[in-house]
């Protein structure tokens, strides 16, 4: 149970880490990856991505970690913050690593 | 009208409330931006007709006032919650001091703040101020018939602050009122926006603004400047060389909690709570806590809050999917909303 | 009087076929030209649409690679021609310096600096007047027919060929794709769904004295009564959501027309079909006719598509044509208003039957650029010309290889920029100003406008920053953000490009962010000439403020880049961005140096370039005592550069201001578009 929890926030972080660098390696976001508090909306305030920062990130997520936002609401609340983008991330993952 | 039937307006359709705890201040002059960038907690990047949101900080790095600037071509106004207008304009000068030509007039006592918030607000707000509102890019303003008109808000729905002088306001509330009668709206006391400023991650200074930490550790490192000197500034960083070791993470719980209660995990104590309410909306108890860092994150589901050592879960916040997401003032109206489809406002 | 200027040829290619005639055909019956695209596979995108110009079209020969720019150049020439042939334009028999072109195009090459495609056209069509290439992407060929209208009432010539082409590639596809604002349908302005349909096509129209085509004996087709420039100052793609932009380019032009809201019959709209567009555009249009929401509005894009820097041409040319025939074209795919339509968009597919004395054609760009014409069936009588207003030297800044500055510069020597830009931070030039996002063009650019704007030597106050306009010259886009947009189709194919880098390919890109982080909503537009190009844009600027009385003060401004990554002499050279500001009206201290003339003339006639901006200066005052010419500042023959000529300019107000010399001579003319000559007074 606690090892559990510890897996899970270990994966947790890692995957934080890959969000926040590929915001600011990527994204041009004009922050150090610290600085991006992982509640952070992406959009409008926060790190004030806009449209057009939309597509390219949808495309950097893919290439990058290997997730497709899909086009749906779910996409819509996966885009919200930084941690929701860990979580979909996240989710994803368990869902490969459950299949294989 | 119960609180939770007003946040429920807000989630569904638009309530309007007024703001008598923001002060409103202009600062003009030359001097203007020198005068507000000594103290802003970030770039005062902001362009004519555009607002951004920053904080105001004591010399120790706590919050002083959770504020948005406005720049209307070389002149600066603020909307700052937190201290009352005497003392934001006490602040301001005194850390102003030694900048040429600037002058801070508050106009608290002369106007009236009015907010519309919910899915549907920009349609009202659109009724009585015309359809140039509608399409109003959020964190921008303009000026109309005497009126600023501003999409702010922080509950997470369509938000828009009207800035009317004393004369007018009464009648402009009333004309609101009158048009809201066929959106249902409802009239939102500051209790309910607190709630919903919760349930979609706005800092509230009364809440968690008042816990004596630095904004590091609200994860409100999205309104610091870590380039320029402010004040507040040096005690922040600081803080960052010592290490962060808590951070506010949001909680969820099917059980009350309250403010101050401990938070535990596997009979350790990790953190407390900073602010805390009921959510209409989930049918749950919904805060915020400054958890040790290892644990601050969301997906944690074993966790115990309060003397009754309540069950509780980290969440990433927003905890609800805003109608306003998904409604299109191009394709939808408050009329046309039960043929209109939507997600649910809970993803359980 | 100031001479109307009348339209007395035009041209149109598009997928409605070649010739005006089957263009006017199609409006009539209601035929529609969008269509599946079979030029290239669409498979990987999941729009299909567009309004090709199809497998008939064979169009003249035209010999350079590759061959997008090519079918660019090739529909261009058939509209064109086809203009010059109702006009009864002979260049053989008429003195072919007389006779300039002004031509727009959005993107028309990636590979090569497009004032080539212009040039290539005027050895083919035998011009031999002034040319300029203007590019401010979807409102490119409208601007062209604004400045083509200047150069003839300021006597520069006697025939302009004015116009633009682009071409349906598959790159502009997806980026347009990848910015989600293409319509799974076909396009359908004011209607369901949001989006447009991409076209292509060209349409050229040749501008006249109206007096002097009477005594010719041609038919006066239509007359150009009016425009109008602005800068949204928004952001790089979408539109102010009040159209604050096009409310200032239509009113510009209503003022320059001088007609009232009330007189207005019929607006030709951008129309776009996007969400964002049709929207704010119809708000902006709305209030600059004074809140006359009953005035019949369409859209040619349903029809035509959205042809992006051809589309005010063809427009235009369809206004005119139903015009003249009592009718006003329709919009297609109309099933319906959506929230905020206009009242009356003159749903289709047949056009109506109405007769106007005057008509609006508006286009709106990426990056913020408006223009709106004013045309007019009959010639408008105007009181007497306006007198043209002083233009006073208000302030200069610089981005060189020695830094940021005048005194940089001049401490190295008054040179050529020979090399790459010392790094700097904006916020040593203006802390108010935000850097993220620009590349090096509009870095570069922004720093030399904000210097300019708070020069020391200049005169003040200039007026408000929301009425000051920016005339941009450069020789191409961004070769950073260039790569960067080549760069995402190569890791991630052409479904998956960068639309940040997207919406920067377009030469007025630094243009637009500049307006946008200065606040600069006056006239803006963006030219080049190749070599030349930022005295060009000098030129132009001191045209608009001399007889625009709503304009305070316009920026010329010029900008470089080096291409870090070419091997080949593009990487060598030098790079930087100069601003000078340009003032008029009371608020202009008229202690400032003065331009007392200016000049244009076509290639290796500079001349000819002199002896106007002498003739303009009213011919008195004292010889010039100092010459400065483009060449001692150029450091890399053969290779475009925009600066250069910039740097002329500098150096002469440098001298002047120093009390070195009382009237100087500033010239260009190492391009192949044109040459230029100014005259400034101390």
């Amino acid at each position: 149970m606690e090892s559990d929890l510890r897996s899970y926030l270990e994966r947790r972080r890692r995957m934080l880490e890959r969000v926040r660098n590929l915001l600011v390696d990527k994204l041009g976001v004009q922050r150090e990856a610290d600085e991006i508090d992982p509640d952070t909306p992406l959009f409008a305030t926060g790190l004030a991505l806009d449209s057009i920062d939309a597509v390219d990130l949808l495309i950097h997520l893919e290439a990058e970690l290997g997730i497709e936002v899909p086009s749906d609401e779910e996409g819509r609340s996966a885009l919200r913050t930084v941690n929701s983008i860990v979580d979909l991330a996240l989710e994803k993952q368990e869902a490969v690593d459950g299949a294989e | 009208m119960e609180p939770s039937e007003q946040i429920l307006a807000i989630r569904r359709s638009v309530a309007l409330s007024r703001l008598p705890h923001v002060s409103y201040q202009w600062i003009t002059g030359t001097g203007a931006f020198e005068a507000l960038n000594r103290v802003f907690s970030r770039e005062l990047y902001v362009r004519d007709g555009q607002l951004v949101q920053g904080l105001l900080l004591d010399g120790e790095g706590h919050v002083y006032a959770d504020c948005v600037v406005a720049r209307d071509d070389d002149d600066y106004f603020l909307l700052a919650e937190g201290p009352d207008p005497r003392g934001l304009a006490e602040y301001l000068s005194l850390h102003a001091r030694g900048v040429d030509d600037f002058e801070i007039v508050d106009r608290t006592a002369t106007h009236d703040l009015i907010s519309l918030d919910g899915p549907y607000a920009w349609e009202l707000v659109a009724r009585l101020v015309g359809q140039e509102v509608v399409g109003l890019p959020y964190m921008t303003f303009f000026h109309l018939d005497g009126l600023v008109c501003c999409r702010s808000g922080k509950t997470g729905e369509y938000g828009y602050v009207l800035i009317v002088d004393r004369e007018h306001s009464e009648t402009t509330w009333n004309s609101l009122v009158e048009l809201g009668r066929g959106f249902d709206a409802a009239e939102a006391s500051l209790e309910a926006l607190d709630v919903c400023a919760l349930e979609n991650w706005f800092f509230n200074v009364r809440r968690e603004g008042r816990a004596r930490v630095t904004p590091i550790e609200l994860q409100l490192q999205w309104r610091l400047s870590r380039k320029k000197s402010f004040v507040g500034s040096e005690a922040v960083r600081q803080r960052l060389e010592e290490g962060l070791t808590r951070r506010a993470t949001t909680l969820l719980s099917k059980e009350p909690f309250a403010v101050g209660d401990q938070v535990s995990l596997a009979g350790r104590v990790i953190g407390d709570i900073v602010n805390a309410a009921h959510s209409p909306v989930r049918g749950e108890w919904v805060g915020l806590a400054l958890l040790d860092l290892a644990y601050a994150h969301p997906g944690i589901t074993t966790l115990r809050v309060g003397p009754e050592r309540t069950s509780a879960r980290t969440v990433s916040p927003p905890v609800l999917q805003n109608r306003s997401l998904y409604v299109n003032p191009q394709v939808h109206s408050y009329a046309s909303r039960e043929e209109d489809e939507f997600p649910s406002l809970v993803v359980p | 009087m100031r001479g109307d200027v009348a339209v007395t040829g035009m041209g149109a290619v598009s997928a409605l076929g070649e010739g005006c005639a089957p263009l006017l055909d199609a409006f009539v019956s209601g035929r529609g030209g969008i269509d599946r695209i079979r030029r290239f596979d669409t498979s990987g995108f999941s729009v299909h649409l567009a309004a090709e110009v199809g497998a008939w079209f064979e169009g003249p020969p035209v010999a350079i690679d590759p061959d997008e720019d090519a079918r660019c150049v090739a529909l261009a020439l058939s509209a064109a021609r086809e203009a010059m042939a109702e006009a009864r334009l002979d260049p053989v028999a008429l003195p072919s310096h007389r006779v300039g072109m002004v031509f727009g195009t959005s993107l028309g090459s990636l590979t090569r600096p497009v004032h080539e495609l212009a040039e290539w056209m005027a050895r083919e069509l035998r011009i031999d007047g002034p040319l300029m290439t203007v590019c401010t992407a979807c409102s490119s060929s409208t601007g062209a027919i604004g400045l083509a209208r200047d150069l003839v009432t300021s006597g520069t010539v006697d025939f302009v060929l004015a116009g633009g082409a682009d071409v349906l590639t598959e790159r502009v596809f997806a980026g347009f794709h990848a910015l989600g604002v293409l319509s799974p349908e076909r396009c359908a302005p004011f209607s369901m769904p949001f989006g447009t349909s991409l076209g292509e096509g060209a349409g050229f129209l040749v501008l006249e004295d109206a007096e002097w085509a009477r005594r010719r004996g041609v038919t006066r087709l239509a007359f150009l009564s009016g425009y109008g420039l602005s800068a949204d100052a928004f952001h790089e793609t979408s539109p102010d959501p009040r159209g604050r932009g096009v409310e200032m380019a239509v009113r510009a032009a209503l003022v320059d027309a001088d007609i009232g809201a009330g007189d207005v019959g019929y607006v030709n709209a951008h129309g776009s079909g996007t969400e964002a567009n049709d929207r704010s555009e119809w708000q902006g249009i709305r209030r600059a006719l004074d809140g006359l929401g009953t005035v019949p509005v369409s859209s040619s894009k349903g029809a035509l598509g959205h042809t992006q820097g051809a589309a005010g041409a063809l427009e235009t040319v369809v206004t005119i044509l139903a015009m003249r025939r009592g009718l006003m074209p329709p919009t297609l795919n109309f099933s319906g208003p959506r929230p905020y339509a206009p009242e009356d968009p003159i749903a289709g597919p047949e056009p109506r039957s109405a007769g106007y004395e005057h008509a609006i054609c508006v286009n709106a760009a990426f990056g913020g650029a408006n223009a709106a014409l004013v045309v007019s069936r009959s010639p408008r009588s105007k009181g007497p010309a306006p007198r043209r207003r002083p233009v006073v030297v208000a302030g200069v800044g610089l981005v060189s290889d020695r830094g940021l500055g005048i005194a940089a510069w001049e401490a190295g020597g008054r040179r050529g920029t020979a090399g790459p830009v010392p790094p700097f931070s904006l916020a040593e030039v203006d802390p108010r100003i935000d850097p993220h996002g620009l590349d090096a063009s509009s870095l570069y650019l922004t720093a030399a406008a904000a210097l300019a704007l708070s020069d020391p030597e200049g005169a003040r106050p200039l007026g408000p920053r929301k009425l000051g306009g920016l005339v941009l010259g450069s020789v191409r886009a961004s070769p950073q953000s260039t790569d960067a947009f080549a760069k995402s189709i190569e890791n991630g194919g052409l479904s998956r490009v960068s639309t940040a880098a997207f919406a920067r390919i377009v030469l007025n890109a630094p243009a637009g962010f500049c307006s946008k982080l200065l606040g600069l909503r006056g006239p803006l537009t963006a030219l080049t000439v190749g070599t030349g190009s930022g005295l060009a844009a000098l030129l132009v600027a001191a045209e608009q403020l001399s007889l625009r009385e709503d304009v305070p003060f316009i920026l010329g401004g010029a900008v470089d880049e080096l291409d870090t990554g070419a091997e080949s002499e593009e990487g060598s050279g030098g790079e930087g961005a100069a601003c000078v500001v340009l003032a008029s009206g009371p608020e202009a201290a008229p202690a400032g140096p003065r331009l007392t003339g200016w000049g244009a003339a076509g290639r290796g006639r500079v001349s000819e370039a002199i002896d106007r901006a002498v003739a303009a200066s009213g011919g008195c005052g004292p010889e010039a005592d100092g010459r400065f010419d483009e060449r001692d500042y150029a450091t890399l023959a053969g290779v475009p550069r925009a600066v250069p000529s910039s740097l002329a300019f500098v150096a002469a107000l440098s001298a002047l201001r120093r009390g070195e010399v009382r009237r100087a001579l500033v010239t260009s003319d190492m391009g192949d578009s044109v040459s230029l000559a100014v005259l400034v007074d101390a």
